[in-house]
Parts: C-alpha cells; structure tokens; sequence
C-alpha cells in the first residue's frame, strides 16, 4: 500500500461513495469524478519520499483507515439522473485547458515534459545559499548595516551588529562595498543630492498673512510618519476641495524624530522647503518616536528626564526649519490611542509638542485627541458621522485611521487652517461632499 | 515574519539546516517543523499561535468524529451532523474574527433605520493574519474525511499541514489530501530542486520588490488616496498600474512559499497560470488564486448544485459562488460587488456560449486578431474590477473610475517612463512561453551550487539595491 492509499480514505471505492446516501447532502461529491489522490506518486517524484531506506515509521505516525481501498484510477461515475455528465462539470467549470484540477499539485512538468533539472542535495544547496548570501552581504554590507543601524535599540539589534561586524569589516578591506555603491550609483541608487539649510530663505513678500485666491492658493506641505498615509492625504483632500489650496503628502513608514539614524526628517524638510516652496507646513509626528535615543553617544530610555529633553530639543529644530523664512507651521498631535502604555507616551509627546509651539510664534499646536475619542473621553474604534451612522475610525491595531477617522482629523486641522489664513468666507467642506 | 527580510533569510537557513538534519528522524521533524511554524506565525503576534493550536485541536477532533460516524456503511446522518458543525466551527472562526463588525454595523444600521434601535456591540478584535486562507484549508480536511476521500491524519501530521509556514499566511490554499500524504515518508535530501526554488524565489522578489512596490509607492497609492488631483491620462495608467500591481504582489508571495517548501522538499500546488492571457473570464478563474477557485467549485459551486439544475440555477450558482468568494477577501461592500461583477460576468459568458451552443454557431476566437481582442477585453474587465477591490469605499471607487473622464485636458506627471515600462513588463512577463521558463530553469540547474551561489548573490544585491527602502507588506496577508 502507499503512502497516498493510507490517506486516500474511501476515493477508489465508488460503491462506497457517500452520493449513495442522496444528491440533497450538503457536500457528497455529487456524480462527479472523484479526484484519486491515491493515483499520484508522491513518493516517486524527484525529491519526494524514498522508499526503499525509508525508516521504520514512528508507531503513532499513522494508523491505516478502517476501509483502506485499492489504488489505481477511480472508475468514472456514472451519469445521473437527466443525463449530468460528470466531466461535463469540470469542463464547463475552470477544467478543460487548466492542468489545476484538485488533484493537480505542484510543478507542472507532470503534464508537459520539459528540460530535465538536474537537482542537487541538501547540502549542496546550503553551500549555494550560503555562498549567495555572503557574496549578497558583501557588496551590500553599508546598506544592511544602516537598516540595521536603524532599529529600535536593544539586545537584538545589538547582536544583529555585532553579527555583521565581521561581515563589514571583511567587505570595507576587501572594497566590496565600494564595489556595491559604485553599481548602485550607475544605477541610480546613490546617494541623493541634498538642499542645505541656508537654501531656505525669507521671501520677498511676507508667506503670512496674506490673500489667498484660486490663482495664488495657499500652498501646503503636509508631512509625517504612517499615520499621515491616510490622514495626510484626507488632509490635502479637503484642502483642495476648497480650490484655495494646493498640497503635497510626504509621508515615510517607520519614520519619526527620534532616530534621525534611521530617516533624517530635518533634512528631508529642508529639501522639501526648497523644492516644494510651500507657504505653510502640517506635520503629524510620534508613532514611532516612544523609543530609546541616542544622544551624543548614550542611550535614553524612553520617557525619562533626558529622554524628554532630548525629543523636545528635535522637535523644535524641526519647528525651526520650518517656520525659517515666515512660513505657518500646524503641529498636529496624534490622536487617542488604543494601548494603555502606548496612549500615556503619545500623551506625553503631544505635551512636548504643544509646549514646544508655544515657544515659537508661526507654529500652532493642533490636538486631535479628541476628536477621535468617545463622549467619555476614552478610546474607541466607531464614531458617529454627519448622518449619525456608526463609522470605523480606526484600523484594527488601535493606532493608525481610516480613512472616515482621517477625515475627521483633517477637518479638525483644516479648520484651524483656514481660520488663521482668513478662508472663512468658505465653508470648510465636509467629506464625501 | 515577512519573506523579503533579514530576519526570515536568518530564520530559513537555520529551519532549513535542521529541516534536512532531523528528516530522517521524521517524527522529531515534525515536532521541530511545527515549533518553527508557530516562532514564524507568532512573530506577528504570539497570541495568534494561541489561536492556531486551538483550531487545530478542534478540527483534528472533529475530524476524527466525522470519520468515526462515517462507519463501514458510508455517510450517516451522525457524520453529517459532525461535518455541519465543523464547518460551523470553522465558519464561526472566520466570523467573529473577520465579518462580525460588518455585519453588526450593517444590521445596526438597518436597525435605526427602521427606528428599533438596539445596536449591536462591535467587537473590534484583531484580525489574524491568514486566518481565511487557514479555515479553508482546515476545511478541505474535515469535509474530504466525510466524503470518504480522505482518512483522519495522526495529530502531529495534522499539525504541520496546519502550520506549515510557507503558505501559513497567504496560501497557496494546500488540501489536506494533496499535502498530506507528503508527511508519511522523510523527503530525500539528495535530490532537492534548487534551480526551480531558487528561480522561483527570485522572480518572486523581483516582481514584489521591483514591479508591485514600485507601482505602489510612485502612482496606484496616491491615486487612490487623492483621485481629484490625478488626471485622465495619469488614471488610466493608475487602473492598469494597480492590476500589474496585484498580480505581481500575490503571484510573488506564492512564488516565493512554493519556493521556499521546494528547498524543504515539499511541493505546494501552483497558483497562478499568467491570469492576464485569459481569453474567457471563466479561463481567467483558472489561472488567478487556482487554489482559491478550484476551492471554491468543490466546496461551494458544486454543492450549490453547480451546473446539474438547470441553466437558470447554474447562473444563479456562479453569481452566488464569486459573492461569497468576493467576501471572503474582505468584509465590506467593495469586496461583494467585486464579487459580483465576476459572478455576473462569468454566467453572461456562460449564457452567450449557451446560446451560441444552442444557435450552432461557431466558437469565437479563431482568428490571431479575436483572440488578442479576446484578451484585451478580458484584461479590460479584470481592470476595471480591481478597482473596487483596491477602493476604500463604492464612492472612492467611482471617485477613481470618473477621473477617467474627469480629467481630460492635461496630461499630469505621475505617468513616467518606469511606470510605463513596469506595468508592460508584468503583462510580458505572462506571455513567456512556459518552455522558454524550463528551459532556463533547466540551464540554471547545471551550473552546480557554486554558480547557483553567485547568480543568487548577484540577483539578491540587485533586487536589495533597486527595491524600495523597507519591505511592504504583501497585500494578501489582509485576507
């Protein structure tokens, strides 16, 4: 008996079939050609069982069926009542050309012959994968080490370094990496050409105040890490609904102000400055920056003294940057977060946020915690919209929105906006409007 | 744990040192293969291996009752009672954990509509990654024991088909009865494909990291997120754009978990055939997620009748079938309708060759030009029908599609010549003769590990310097 009949229950047995018992039952296998797994080798095919120095199988590793049945094809079914055709099923249905019958598994080579591979052994093929690796992280080795570099600190990341270090090392001595870079750049994976800070100058004419119109709209940087995915682009959305405005969306994943190491946002706003021009900026910052620091060469844990002083200290600088030339800044404080320890730390930061614009005049703090939290002030994933329908504001890990939660944050923001730039001879539209 | 990462090449080579290490002692493999399944799932969230064991328990249990109630004589009524309930129980899982929150709010709201109030709670619980692909595998099992093709598997083979972790969390969608006869003898670690493996993992990273991400992050992200500011030109490419994107995403992750159980020693059944040279919608079915739709004629199709009750009740079966399989990607109303306009486009195919039989007319496409127009036409409503199903909302949906008319009369600068150039080359890609894929396959099989080393070297850095910064995730991990 093979492997495939032990476990072929009663297939090849077609006065067996439990269709006998009536075609009402819910999921007989109603006149139709029963798939024969038992037809298959599983065991023959390169790379599968071997049968002749297979050990003694384990004694609970199986245990024959009550009805074990013979191999070999199954019989067709007949036809049933008016005249149904089984194959005529599988024909009409997805059959005819497809070689992916139920019964059809892995490789297709089985129903057309192709080029025989040669197949290597277990070995071997670790051998291959090593080398390809080694070879890979070689010519590779600075990017992996900044991805690396550019995790959260801890044990973990500090045994990935210490991992790679000979790998880096050997790489920088043999000049793989330069080799690496060299072929990146030709392929216009580089290093990018950045803006300096002094690029970013005081306009002629004052950004604020003045008269926005369709023909000279307010022109509106929106930045930030995932949450600004959809709640950035809600944002430039309801803004441009106003005709008054023209935003840019420039969000990056995993990105924040503490590790500047693993995504360096103030010069990625200096650049965005220079090249986008914008009158005024909305960023939305945090999701990612409840972590360690590094700072001048020492750890801070999160949350602490130093650790406060520190994220205070980038997120001015940042302020900085922006509001150098008179430009408007609106930092938008992360809404209610779900996790109890995870809420207290976006509470903390929004604090440093908001004590942070009160000391630069053109920055305005924007808190949206509440707006997305029940009438009790708690967390809560439904809210109602304007037509009093419950709505899911939140996505399932209690952090970022939807897109009806980025919605109502942005209308939040936009309203600020549009009051401080004297758009309020227009209503602030409404979603889906 | 994400298949384009550090960690996961780490993870593999050391489940796949100890995999050929332990396979002769193939109950202990078993144990290990089953641990390192659970450290993969877990790494997302630990509670989720909770959840698996749980699931497996159950069902290997109701698995053993239905076989036990099928007796000498067939199916019973008592085996019946017993599949009904497992597939209750399995049924009940993908409920509460994917569809209980769409269905309260959508009865609530039909509830305070008609002034009786009385909301539902909404649970909000996680959704666990994979869960629909792994209820339709645990499926397959108890309901192949009640039909008598399958016998109850010993707990610990259960436990790997399961677990197993190339296709854990985005299929392909394994029968029990296809994988596990695999577990009952050690894989032989003198022939292991690599050259197919290896090819399959590459193209795979290639197509993830190179072509979806790209079209992703550079046109499909944003024009979705902000259609009004996209014009005519821009969403036309956009559309196409996000159906190059899907399938080079998707077709990726199975590459790649068929791949990566190839080096294991294990063969997965493939799941897609180039979907984009379909001619026929019906024909796109067999070639799109063949795992998902071979799935669904066995355990949905055919026992709704399939096409033995009449013409009417054939279409009537289709449309319901693709509804179901629609909801089953997600809970929400973009889903369902793109479910239904599959349904509906495959029984209006159906009723035209009915029709066509009837009237003694000759099949269409005989001709090099019908067929190619066959396949634009295909193609066309494939597009068209991913928008709904990559849409936030049925408004963000129509929002896409009338930009199309919308916004004639500038041409935009989100069409670049990269963006062009990839979404031809993830349809081209499809037309490659299958003979010209084994035959390099077949090439790259002779050049030995030392060769096969360097080429995966050289194809690695590429794809790590091209590729985006930061893997994303696979878009089906959601479903």
């Amino acid at each position: 008996m093979t492997d495939d009949e032990r476990y072929a229950g009663e297939t090849g047995g077609d006065d067996r079939r439990p269709s006998d018992e009536g075609a009402d039952d819910l999921f007989v296998w109603d006149g139709l050609r029963p798939p024969a797994p038992g037809r298959r080798d599983y065991g023959g095919a390169p790379g599968a069982g071997r049968r002749e120095d297979r050990p003694r199988r384990p004694r609970d590793d199986w245990r024959p069926p009550e009805h074990p049945t013979g191999a070999g094809p199954a019989p067709r079914p007949p036809a049933r009542d008016g005249g149904y055709d089984a194959s005529e099923e599988w024909e009409e249905w997805l059959e005819p050309e497809g070689p992916h019958g139920p019964e059809t598994i892995g490789p297709l080579p089985e129903r057309r012959k192709g080029p025989r591979r040669r197949r290597l052994s277990a070995g071997a093929v670790l051998l291959a994968m090593l080398l390809g690796f080694f070879l890979a992280g070689l010519l590779d080795a600075r990017t992996i080490r900044k991805d690396v570099e550019g995790r959260p600190y801890g044990a973990l990341r500090s045994l990935q370094l210490a991992l790679l270090a000979p790998m880096t090392g050997l790489s920088g001595l043999l000049r793989a990496d330069d080799l690496g870079s060299a072929v990146a750049g030709a392929l216009g994976r580089g290093e990018q050409q950045h803006h300096k800070l002094a690029e970013v100058k005081k306009s002629e004419k004052p950004l604020w105040p003045r008269a926005v119109t369709t023909k000279r709209p307010l022109r509106l940087y929106v930045a930030g890490d995932s949450m600004n995915q959809v709640f950035g682009s809600s944002l430039v959305n309801l803004a441009e609904e106003t005709t008054l405005v023209k935003g840019k969306n420039d969000y990056h994943v995993s990105s924040g102000l503490s590790r500047p190491d693993f995504y360096d946002w103030p010069q990625q706003l200096v650049d965005q400055i220079v090249d986008f021009r914008p009158d005024a900026a909305a960023v939305l910052f945090g999701a990612n920056d409840g972590q360690d620091v590094s700072y001048e060469g020492k750890v801070l844990k999160v949350g602490t003294k130093a650790w406060q002083d520190v994220y205070a200290k980038r997120v001015g600088e940042a302020m900085d940057i922006l509001t150098r030339g008179g430009r408007r800044v609106y930092w938008v404080g992360n809404p209610i977060m779900k996790d109890a320890g995870y809420r207290e730390r976006i509470a903390m930061m929004n604090r440093i946020y908001a004590a942070e614009a009160e000391k630069r005049p053109g920055v305005t703090f924007v808190s949206t915690w509440a707006a997305l939290a029940d009438e009790k002030g708690s967390y809560t994933a439904y809210l109602k919209d304007e037509n009093g329908d419950r709505t899911l504001m939140r996505a399932p890990d209690g952090i970022h929105v939807t897109r009806a939660g980025g919605d109502r944050m942005a209308q939040v923001v936009l309203g600020v906006i549009m009051k401080d730039w004297g758009m309020n001879g227009r209503p602030a539209p409404t979603p889906g409007t | 744990m994400l298949f384009p990462t550090i960690t996961f090449a780490i993870f593999f080579l050391v489940v796949y040192a100890a995999n050929w290490l332990l396979m002769p002692r193939l109950r202990l493999w078993k144990w290990f293969i089953i641990g390192a399944s659970y450290v993969f799932y877990g790494w997302w969230d630990w509670r989720l291996v909770l959840l698996l064991i749980g699931a497996t328990l159950v069902n290997q249990t109701l698995g053993v009752q239905v076989h036990r109630a099928r007796g000498r004589r067939g199916s019973t009524a008592a085996a019946r009672r017993w599949v009904i309930l497992a597939v209750a129980a399995n049924l009940c899982l993908l409920g509460v954990f994917k569809y209980f929150d769409f269905f309260a709010v959508n009865l609530n709201d039909v509830l305070g509509a008609l002034s009786l109030g009385a909301p539902l709670p909404l649970l909000r619980v996680i959704l666990p990654v994979g869960i629909s692909f792994l209820v339709f595998r645990m499926l397959t099992y108890v309901i192949d024991i009640y039909r008598g093709q399958l016998a109850p598997a010993p707990t610990l083979d259960y436990a790997v088909y399961t677990a197993f972790f190339p296709y854990l969390l985005a299929g392909p969608i394994a029968r029990a009865r296809e994988f596990l006869p695999q577990l009952t003898s050690p894989r032989d670690p003198r022939g292991v494909d690599s050259s197919r493996a290896f090819a399959l993992i590459l193209g795979g990273l290639v197509k993830k990291m190179l072509i979806a991400d790209y079209l992703a992050t550079h046109i499909v992200n944003e024009l979705f997120a902000s259609p009004q500011t996209y014009s005519s030109w821009e969403a036309f490419w956009g559309i196409v754009a996000y159906s190059v994107q899907i399938y080079c995403d998707f077709s990726a992750y199975a590459d790649i978990a068929i791949g990566i159980a190839l080096l294991l020693g294990f063969e997965l059944p493939a799941n897609f055939d180039a979907p984009y040279t379909a001619r026929t919608i019906q024909d796109f079915w067999r070639r799109w997620h063949i795992t998902l739709s071979s799935w669904l004629r066995d355990y949905l199709y055919i026992p709704l009748g399939g096409n033995r009750k009449g013409r009417g009740r054939t279409y009537v079966n289709l449309v319901g079938t693709f509804l179901l399989g629609g909801l089953w990607h997600g809970a929400g109303w973009t889903f369902v309708f793109w479910g239904l306009m599959h349904g509906t486009g495959l029984a209006l195919e159906r009723a035209r060759a009915d029709a066509r039989h009837a009237g003694g007319l000759r099949e269409p496409g005989a001709t090099a030009g019908a067929r190619a127009l066959q396949r634009l036409a295909v193609f066309a409503f494939v597009t068209v029908a991913w928008v709904f199903f990559r849409a936030e909302s049925m408004g963000n949906a129509f929002a896409v599609l009338w930009r199309l008319i919308a916004g004639l009369g500038s041409i935009g600068t989100a069409v670049t010549l990269p963006v062009v150039g990839l979404v031809a080359l993830g349809i081209a890609i499809q037309y490659v003769p299958r003979r010209t894929i084994e035959d390099l396959e077949a090439g790259f099989s002779r050049v030995g590990w030392v060769g096969q080393g360097l080429v995966l070297a050289l194809a690695l850095f590429l794809i790590d310097v091209l590729g985006p910064a930061g893997p994303a995730e696979f878009l089906y991990f959601r479903f």
